[in-house]
């Protein structure tokens, strides 16, 4: 391809060039990116950009950056999960959402006429001072009801269906328990 | 002199020595259950998970906020308690995606203890707590959602040393 | 060898040394020691991580715009780096090759935190009000107090703008105008032809240019 004209350049800066079109488009912006960077009067801002933006930064507590990727690249003993049984739950994710609301009004209508005689002998399991939840979104409720406090932690975020956590798979992430605790506090809240 | 100094640093690194040991005796143990309540179907969970002991199960169905049809064991873990340092609960080890970190706060008195609490999420702290426990009487924590159902988590002091 | 041989063997050496080893010259190239971790020195690869960890971690900051989730995805990338560099072939620069895992951590974490978005739209991750502009480095060139208020808020528009692209778009104007990378580079560590590189950058530069100029 020659010189592309004004109105080819704009269709393919839009994505609307296909076939053989594109394709020349593309070999030709290529060797001549300097052209099409001039025209476009990039080179102010392509340079205000690299200024703003840092292309090496490093990491809070680099050292023990490093430790860290040490301990799970070398350290830490991997065992593999177990076999995983077919994913059953997905033949049955239809029934999943009416069940659990069906499920959950009865449970309410159950609840206001349970019987609390279980065991009302029994002194409170735990008495707590205090329950803190530090992400947003998130709020607890203390019930204290036959003997048995129960916490109930609403807000929180999903564990991913495609989690599977009963074969041990676990998220990304650092894991807190390799952290001393002065340091996790200062990452974690 | 140097005798003196000598003896006066080995009676000092003894002192250190023996503090060091006192934090790390273990005063009891701690044990978190985990299970995975739904209405829905149970098996969504993992086909090899059994369901819980007929009476913890009937415990579970009478706590208030729930009235889940159907419960299935999700993992355990049973730790020891220090006296001066924190140890962790991974209940679905090697997963973890659940954690409990611990640590008491004072001596146990009549037979409870008051436990420093920090349940973890995805590698977050999701929440923080200052249970006082006793031993045989769990705590329990309805937890996040997955796949349908909601994890509930059953905290004991299981042994108290002191 | 004499003195003066040695002293322009050495000048040689050096400037040879100071092309492929990012560090000025001192010390052993990527390469060297990509081979003593491959045949599993780990120190040497504790070397690769100390030299390459910034540039890992202003890249994925510079993408997510989460300090705490970034430094966790630079360490999976230098644990899978280290996993993978059996199947390291030299081929391509070992940061190249690096940046190309780390591209992989960043969408895959996207593609879990359900914020990956096809077009133009302010993904959830990325919605300008959520960028805390408090969380960016310091600018590169020391400033006055009163440059450095300018430089600040123009640093915010760039970075407020480049969240209103797509993470292709946005990554691809990253590893060009900030770490400077080629096209053939950018083409291998996004997997893609450089026709499409070259498609992505040019509209994603019109589109910042529109967009800082309103």
């Amino acid at each position: 391809m020659n010189n592309p004209d004004e109105s080819t350049i704009q269709n393919w800066l839009k994505g609307e060039l296909e076939g053989n079109e594109l394709k020349q488009m593309e070999a030709w912006a290529e060797e001549n990116a300097a052209e099409l960077e001039a025209k476009m009067g990039w080179d102010a801002l392509g340079d205000e950009i690299s200024q703003a933006l840092p292309s090496e930064q490093e990491p809070p507590y680099a050292d023990f950056f490093n430790e860290r990727v040490k301990h799970h690249a070398v350290e830490l003993v991997e065992t593999s999960p177990a076999t995983k049984a077919a994913p059953l739950w997905k033949r049955f994710n239809w029934i999943l959402t009416p069940a659990a609301m069906a499920g959950m009004a009865f449970c309410f209508y159950l609840g206001t006429r349970i019987d609390q005689d279980v065991a009302t002998s029994e002194q409170s399991a735990a008495v707590l001072e205090e329950v803190y939840t530090p992400a947003s979104g998130v709020h607890s409720e203390v019930l204290h009801s036959g003997g048995i406090t129960v916490i109930v932690l609403d807000g929180l975020d999903e564990i991913p269906d495609t989690l599977d956590i009963a074969s041990g798979e676990t998220g990304h992430g650092l894991s807190p328990r390799m952290m001393v605790k002065t340091e996790r506090e200062n990452l974690y809240f | 002199m140097i005798i003196r100094l000598f003896c006066v640093l080995t009676l000092l690194f003894s002192c250190i020595v023996s503090a060091a040991d006192l934090g790390k005796e273990v005063i009891g143990r701690m044990q978190v259950q985990v299970y995975f309540a739904t209405n829905g179907e149970a098996s969504v969970a993992g086909q090899a998970l059994k369901k819980p002991d007929p009476e913890i199960e009937k415990k579970l169905k009478n706590l208030r906020e729930t009235s889940y049809k159907h419960y299935r064991v999700l993992g355990m873990d049973r730790q020891p308690v220090f006296r001066s340092y924190e140890n962790w609960l991974t209940p679905l080890k090697p997963s973890e995606e659940l954690l409990l970190s611990f640590e008491p706060r004072g001596n146990a008195q009549s037979g409870k203890m008051m436990l420093d609490l920090e349940l973890w999420q995805s590698r977050k702290k999701i929440m923080k707590a200052g249970p006082t426990l006793e031993k045989g009487k769990p705590l329990y924590i309805f937890g996040p959602k997955w796949r349908g159902g909601r994890l509930l988590l059953a905290i004991e002091l299981v042994e108290l040393l002191q | 060898m004499n003195i003066s041989r040695q002293i322009t063997s050495n000048f040689l050496m050096g400037a040879v040394a100071s092309e492929s080893t990012g560090n000025g010259g001192d010390g052993p190239t990527d390469q060297m020691l990509v081979q003593r971790a491959q045949s599993g020195d780990y120190r040497a690869f504790d070397q690769l991580v100390t030299r390459h960890r910034g540039k890992v971690y202003a890249m994925i900051v510079n993408m997510i715009h989460n300090d705490a989730d970034a430094w966790d995805l630079a360490q999976d990338a230098f644990v899978k780096a280290w996993k993978a560099l059996p199947k390291f072939e030299h081929r391509a620069q070992f940061s190249t090759w690096l940046f190309r895992i780390s591209h992989n951590v960043v969408y895959d974490w996207m593609r879990k935190k359900k914020v990956r978005s096809e077009g133009e739209l302010d993904d959830q991750l990325l919605d300008s009000s959520r960028i805390d502009s408090a969380a960016r480095t310091a600018p590169k060139i020391p400033t006055r107090p009163d440059e450095q208020l300018v430089q600040n808020e123009r640093r915010e528009e760039i970075e407020k703008a480049l969240s209103q692209l797509s993470d292709e778009h946005r990554e691809t104007i990253l590893l060009r105008e900030v770490q400077g990378m080629e096209y053939t580079e950018i083409a291998d560590i996004m997997e893609c032809s450089k026709g499409t590189v070259m498609s992505r950058l040019f509209y994603a530069r019109k589109k910042l240019q529109t967009l800082l100029k309103s």
